[in-house]
């Protein structure tokens, strides 16, 4: 796959999470970044070619819900995949609404999550 | 056969000293029948003084001794009384009949008194020769040559055993009525946990009182059909005695009357029916003589028995001290009445609390399984990588160590959580050890963690370095801390969004070591402050209302202190204060 080495961008407050987040990723071939918060990641300068988000959900300050619209409001084109290790019906219900891309509850399988990635980037691209 | 010799020398000693002999019953026996001064008449003399011989045989036993105390004459009723023969005494020294019960200065006085010339009155215990003991209210009576030297000493010795016995029973009688005087007094102020020891001692006092070997009290448990040994006292108690070997099955006969609220009173063991042959075997094997056996009245029902023995020796068991007992019983009865009950509601109490634990854990379920997920999380993603580069060839030993570090950090952090959880649904919660509240405090944290990031609160953690320990239950204190930091983050649901603080401190306060726990939520309404740790208090609409009761009641089994208040600038603050254990403070904790 010639362009995968796309970026990963990883929101996730947990250092230990992000790093093996950050792994996985470089295992397949792909360009990941960590951010401890919506804050971080919002205020970073980044390229958002062929990009994808992997955000949790639960976090000090914005939560990953509120991602999508503070990408739409920022006027930002980036699929944003929630993985949560706090699996609510609500949260699921929540994650739909405001329109991730996909939702994973952790510990989230490494295939499911690449295709997802996959997935979320191939359904942008016709956009 | 000696013969009676010294009347002559006796008389001739009489007429030279006109002796005046008391006698114990108090009556002078005038001997003023001889002096220098008055004509007599030596028949007369010799008839009078045969005839008071006569009279003194009947009334008392006589001992004549040379000067040092050897053995010259006995009466007649000197040997029946000693039970030894006139042979076997004379020549001797009285102190054949030593019977141990007095103490050796006693007959040092006595020798001191007579060999200065006084007459010596008092009593003495001796011991017959068949090993009996009888009392003799003694007179001894020194004679003196005319140069003032002592000649020899008699003494006239009346029998005053059977005094003896009456002044002792009604001896023993008063101290067993002191001794059930002071009884309840006894009990009513006993805290619970030296109840048992009261029971003993009561038992050992009457056992000591009345002069029995043992006393057992039996118990039928609240749920179960068979009689247990509960208190035992058994005086100069061998290793053979009667509790380490007998079950209550071993008693059908006794048990069933003690059971159907008969008392079971016998002076040995022949005086008990056929039908108890299997009890009188066991109480025959252990070497029981007679006993007496009361019922037990717990809270109306026969619910044990208190039984005294004597062993190897019969004994009769008088009606006054029969009636005695059964007041004993009745007190023994109400005060295991209460026992049952205080530890029925210790019981219900750690119930609850466990309860609470676990209800406090359902609250926790979500947090704890975000807690959870997020070691397992990376541990998967770590594991999975690894496995991706290991297939593409792409990793060095270097960084799969790494990897491997990773994962083990993670799995370490996923255990602990587990094992505090276990530590809160722990049924015992007894085991207490030295505590580092840092430690406790930082795991609650770690667990109320995400609970606090889900209400958008910052928890900031001021824990003082080196704290000291404390001692106390390890499950106990978590569960107090956790109850007060939900509390705070509950308080908090409602506060503005700017002030989303809970603070939590630890520092050292004179001997004590004391936690805060300050949120900036609504506080506690003034009225409400002082009622906020009585049971069944809740301003929460689910809430149980015992969180903060059982928090005051484990903060003062550890013998502290717990204290709300509201804080200035708006939110509760709640501290504890927990004595200090040592001054070894929590090493390699922060």
């Amino acid at each position: 796959m010639p362009n995968d080495r796309a970026p990963v961008y990883i929101v996730d407050d947990e250092p230990s999470v992000c790093s093996a987040y950050a792994r996985l990723f470089r295992s397949a071939n792909m360009q990941p970044r960590t951010f401890s918060s919506v804050e971080d990641f919002m205020h970073a300068d980044l390229c958002d070619e062929n990009a994808c988000v992997i955000s949790d959900v639960r976090m000090p300050g914005a939560s990953g819900l509120e991602l999508p619209r503070l990408l739409a409001e920022a006027g930002r084109d980036l699929p944003v995949i929630l993985v949560t290790a706090h699996d609510t019906p609500e949260t699921r219900y929540r994650a739909k609404e405001v329109g991730a891309a996909a939702y994973f509850r952790k510990p989230v399988d490494d295939q499911a999550l690449l295709d997802a990635i996959a997935w979320a980037r191939s359904r942008k691209r016709p956009r | 056969m000696a013969q009676y010799t010294p009347s002559r020398e006796f008389l001739r000693s009489t007429r030279a000293r006109r002796s005046r002999i008391e006698t114990d019953c108090g009556n002078v026996i005038s001997l003023d029948v001889a002096g220098p001064d008055c004509e007599i008449n030596e028949s007369l003399l010799e008839t009078e003084a045969a005839d008071l011989r006569v009279a003194l045989d009947r009334h008392a036993s006589v001992v004549i001794t040379d000067p040092l105390g050897r053995i010259m004459f006995v009466n007649d009723r000197f040997c029946s009384i000693s039970q030894y023969s006139r042979e076997e005494l004379l020549g001797r020294d009285p102190s054949i009949l030593n019977s141990g019960h007095h103490p050796a200065a006693y007959f040092r006085e006595l020798w001191n008194a007579i060999t200065r010339g006084e007459i010596w009155h008092g009593e003495i215990k001796n011991r017959a020769k068949d090993g009996s003991y009888y009392w003799v209210a003694a007179t001894i009576v020194p004679f003196l040559d005319e140069h003032g030297i002592i000649r020899k000493f008699v003494a006239i010795n009346s029998d005053i055993t059977e005094q003896k016995r009456i002044e002792a029973e009604l001896a023993e009688k008063l101290r067993l009525q002191k001794l059930l005087a002071d009884l309840p007094s006894r009990f009513v102020a006993v805290q619970s946990d030296k109840i048992d020891t009261a029971i003993e001692d009561t038992q050992r006092l009457i056992v000591q009182v009345l002069g029995l070997d043992l006393s057992m009290l039996w118990q039928l448990p609240e749920h179960g059909p068979d009689m247990e040994l509960t208190h035992f006292w058994q005086q100069n108690g061998d290793s053979k005695s009667i509790c380490h070997s007998v079950s209550g099955a071993n008693f059908p006969w006794l048990f069933e009357r003690l059971l159907n609220g008969e008392n079971v009173c016998f002076a040995r063991l022949g005086e008990l029916p056929p039908e108890s042959s299997l009890d009188v075997e066991t109480l025959r094997n252990h070497g029981v003589m007679s006993g007496l056996s009361i019922p037990l009245i717990v809270n109306g029902r026969v619910s044990g028995a208190l039984g005294f023995a004597t062993l190897n020796v019969e004994r009769t068991w008088r009606e006054d001290e029969v009636i005695e007992l059964k007041l004993v019983a009745q007190i023994i009865g109400s005060v295991i009445g209460r026992q049952r009950a205080e530890r029925r509601e210790e019981q219900m109490r750690a119930e609850l609390a466990h309860a609470t634990r676990v209800a406090t854990l359902g609250e926790l379920a979500a947090t704890l399984a975000h807690e959870l997920n997020q070691p397992l999380a990376a541990i998967l993603s770590n594991a999975q990588a690894a496995r991706r580069f290991i297939a593409a060839n792409a990793i060095s030993l270097e960084e799969l160590s790494v990897i491997f570090d990773d994962i083990v950090r993670d799995d370490k952090r996923a255990g602990g959580i587990i094992h505090s959880l276990r530590a809160m649904v722990s049924k015992d919660p007894a085991v207490r050890d030295p505590c580092c509240l840092n430690e406790l405090m930082r795991d609650v944290v770690d667990l109320i963690h995400s609970e606090a990031l889900g209400e958008n609160i910052v928890l900031h953690s001021k824990l003082l370095p080196d704290l000291p320990l404390v001692y106390g239950s390890r499950v106990e204190l978590q569960q107090t801390l956790v109850n007060l930091l939900i509390n705070a983050v509950q308080a908090m649901k409602d506060a503005p969004t700017t002030d989303r603080i809970i603070e939590v401190e630890t520092g050292i306060d004179q001997a004590f070591v004391v936690v805060r726990i300050r949120d900036y939520g609504n506080g506690i309404p003034r009225e409400r402050l002082p009622h906020i740790f009585d049971p069944f208090f809740t301003t929460k609409p689910n809430g149980l209302g015992m969180g903060l009761s059982i928090c005051r009641r484990i903060v003062e089994n550890h013998n502290g202190r717990i204290d709300a208040v509201n804080g200035e600038g708006g939110g509760a603050c709640f501290s504890i204060w927990l004595p200090i254990e040592s001054r070894t403070a929590c090493n390699g904790i922060l």
